[in-house]
């Protein structure tokens, strides 16, 4: 990779977020937590009561990126056929028709009323990034990312996702409301004149994949990935350098996935932010998104209202940095 | 040049400046406990070796050899040089050799190492001002002086052998035997008592050089009474002789003295001769203090320079009582001395019939010898001038020597400073023990 690839892709991604910014008012760091998935190819779970426009920052992404874009509504009575594809016969014998999983960017809109097993099976695509229907395999477009939605207050009829598979999405966004200012904003923009318009493409594919390969292969330095595994492993109870919190409160830990987010997270922060090289404050930025859902809390924290992040920035103040 | 080795030479760059800085905070902080460890040492009067001094240095040595982590901590050193993680950064792509990330990273790069030395440097004012102090410091005399050990005898290996190593150590003890020194009692001072008994002696701080100016002025005035009164007896009292005497006894230091003579005065030619007579006895009883006070050098001038006041002493040996000297080590070769002590007073002595408590007897011996003992220079100015001699002989043998002191002398004089008779032997070793570090 020549320095000319760096700045090309760096300047592709000022490209995009001046894109997005034109559609989406406010939401700075769900859009943040958006882009950081994206460049280290990862899934996000966005996490947010309806209305705040969630499905349109993903439909905006995708238009910007220049990429193909499908929408899944999870319902209970949807099938995995229905995401991944099916066999279908036509005149000369079966032939895949392949599922709306088979596009760039995927939205699984209230993942959490989807069945298990549809779940399962939208999750797995996820990590192994192809499809096996009737022992034929086929692989999903690249890039390929996943952004699933769920609404933490309605629980009624829902089917929440396992851990285990919580833990295949990278980073977890929690969608706030906007401020007065961002809602009279959006107000005046869905009222007057043409509504919103989706913005043009700003990226090609191909400046796409840069950017992720330019994340990559960015240097980090030994003594922050030993910090990203002292973060992770303080989120264990039986740790013994764990902080007080964590052994109280928490029931399981962070999985080595978490340390990856932390890295990935990490190296794409710093490339949006324009610098070539890693701070600890990359970490730590990326620290509540890569793992606030990977902590599982015990049930004294649920009783005495602890919530994840509590115990999280705990970890934070403890671990220290290099 | 190639941004791989420029990058290197940047990152050696910051290797260097950690271990100038450790080297910096070890050394400050050795100098600082040695120079800490000197002070305390020199305030409590202790001698340290300066080789030991050396084993302050072993931190800076270490500081030196030890590894240093300089990479685990570029991150920090990012922090001090406010350059964030690009150190680090650049030694990442540096051991990726991903050169595409090298070139931005190089692109601004400044390294101010100056900041890395900043608070850290003021880590050398406590050692620097420590040595300031030592060097501009008062110096304490110290009280112990550290001596090397004798090199411990071999042991003999046979009967015959040990019964002729421990009659050749006899022999040698007796040679070589160098008197003990009395210990002090318990609760008493280590402070020299020879200015104390100087003062004791004249009622207030004096040295012994103005004791005996003071001395000296006390007989010329003295003298100068005695002949106006002789020639007043002669030729009838005048005026100008009345003004004269007038003033001699104003200047009169010692007031009993002036008080009997402004007495005797008062009387008119009738007192004249019992004038005469009480000056006479103040010059003899001057011109022994003289001779206590200056020594057996001193004694030949006071005694050549006061025959008025022998004479008359000797005449009249009533007046000022009989002193008896406690110590006579030796025979002394001038008999005129010891009747002048004999008629010498002015509040020198014992009285009759009171039991004088002499010296042991083999420290009337060790008087007459000169002891060699380990003294440091500089003790203080009372050892200028005394020297350890007979009785009635002068101890200057040459005449750069100044007067000193004998034994009796001293004893006297300890007397006279209201001494415990249990510290007197001390104090008269202190005494020797100062003419043998001076001779």
């Amino acid at each position: 990779m020549e320095k000319a690839d760096i700045d090309r892709a760096h300047a592709a991604l000022v490209r995009l977020r001046a894109a997005l910014a034109t559609v989406i008012v406010g939401q700075d760091p769900v859009i943040d937590v958006v882009l950081w998935a994206l460049l280290g190819r990862g899934h996000v779970l966005l996490e947010g009561v309806p209305g705040l426009g969630k499905t349109l920052l993903v439909r905006a992404l995708a238009k910007a990126l220049g990429l193909n874009f499908s929408r899944i509504q999870c319902t209970p009575d949807l099938m995995p056929a229905d995401i991944l594809g099916t066999n279908v016969f036509s005149g000369d014998g079966f032939r895949f028709m392949p599922g709306p999983v088979f596009a760039h960017i995927v939205l699984a809109d209230e993942i959490n009323r989807a069945t298990p097993k549809t779940q399962s099976a939208l999750l797995e695509a996820m990590q192994e990034r192809q499809v096996t229907v009737a022992n034929l395999t086929h692989p999903l477009p690249d890039p390929f990312m996943v952004l699933a939605t769920q609404n933490p207050i309605e629980m009624e009829g829902t089917y929440p996702l396992p851990e285990a598979q919580v833990d295949r999405f990278l980073f977890k966004a929690e969608v706030g409301y906007p401020t007065e200012r961002e809602l009279v904003e959006i107000i005046r923009r869905n009222t007057e004149g043409a509504g919103i318009l989706l913005p043009e493409a700003a990226l090609t594919r191909e400046e796409v994949l840069l950017c992720q390969r330019v994340v990559q292969d960015f240097p980090v330095h030994a003594a922050l990935l030993e910090y990203a595994a002292r973060l992770v492993r303080a989120t264990h109870p039986a740790e013994r350098g764990a902080p007080e919190a964590v052994k109280t409160y928490v029931l399981y830990g962070a999985s080595p996935r978490a340390g990856l987010a932390l890295i990935l997270g990490a190296k794409a922060r710093a490339f949006l932010a324009g610098r070539f090289h890693l701070e600890v404050e990359d970490l730590q930025a990326v620290f509540r998104p890569a793992l606030i859902h990977r902590v599982i809390l015990n049930f004294r924290a649920e009783a005495e209202g602890v919530s994840p992040w509590q115990v999280l920035a705990e970890v934070l103040r403890t671990v220290p940095p290099p | 040049m190639a941004p791989g080795e420029r990058a290197q030479r940047i990152l050696a760059r910051v290797r260097r400046g950690l271990w100038l800085r450790r080297g910096l905070l070890a050394s400050s902080g050795a100098a600082s406990v040695a120079l800490g460890v000197a002070h305390l040492a020199r305030s409590l009067g202790f001698f340290i070796s300066p080789t030991l001094y050396l084993a302050f240095f072993v931190p800076l040595v270490l500081s030196v050899l030890w590894p240093l982590p300089w990479e685990k901590r570029l991150f920090w050193v990012g922090r001090r040089l406010r350059l964030g993680g690009k150190l680090a950064g650049l030694a990442a792509a540096l051991n990726r050799g991903t050169e595409s990330f090298l070139v931005p990273l190089l692109a601004d790069l400044r390294v101010p190492l100056r900041r890395l030395y900043f608070p850290e440097a003021l880590a050398l004012f406590p050692p620097l001002l420590l040595g300031v102090l030592l060097v501009v410091g008062p110096t304490p005399v110290p009280r112990v002086l550290v001596t090397p050990e004798p090199p411990a005898q071999e042991l003999p290996q046979t009967a015959e052998e040990e019964e002729k190593a421990s009659l050749a150590l006899k022999t040698e003890k007796e040679e070589t035997a160098i008197p003990e020194i009395p210990q002090l009692p318990p609760g008493f001072s280590g402070s020299p008592p020879y200015p104390h008994l100087l003062s004791a002696l004249f009622g207030e701080e004096v040295s012994l050089e103005e004791a005996v100016e003071r001395l000296a002025q006390e007989e010329g005035l003295l003298r100068r009474l005695a002949e106006l009164l002789r020639e007043a007896q002669e030729t009838g009292l005048t005026g100008e002789a009345t003004a004269e005497i007038g003033e001699i006894l104003e200047e009169l230091a010692r007031p009993d003295v002036r008080e009997t003579l402004s007495q005797e005065l008062a009387e008119g030619e009738e007192g004249l001769a019992q004038a005469e007579e009480a000056v006479a006895a103040a010059l003899e009883g001057l011109a022994r203090l003289q001779g206590e006070a200056t020594g057996p050098e001193g004694q030949g001038s006071a005694q050549a320079g006061g025959e008025l006041g022998d004479e008359l002493a000797y005449e009249n040996p009533d007046l000022w009582g009989e002193v008896v000297p406690d110590v006579v080590p030796n025979p002394s070769p001038r008999p005129e001395r010891e009747e002048a002590e004999e008629g010498a007073g002015l509040g020198v002595g014992t009285e009759e019939g009171e039991e004088v408590a002499t010296g042991a007897p083999e420290a009337q011996e060790r008087e007459a010898q000169v002891v060699s003992a380990e003294v440091r220079p500089g003790e203080g100015p009372v050892r200028t001038g005394i020297h350890l001699a007979f009785p009635g002989e002068s101890a200057a043998t040459g005449p750069e020597i100044p007067a000193g002191l004998t034994p009796q002398q001293v004893e006297l004089l300890l007397r006279e400073g209201a001494l415990p008779p249990e510290l007197r032997e001390l104090v008269r070793r202190y005494f020797e023990l100062l003419a043998g570090g001076g001779s």
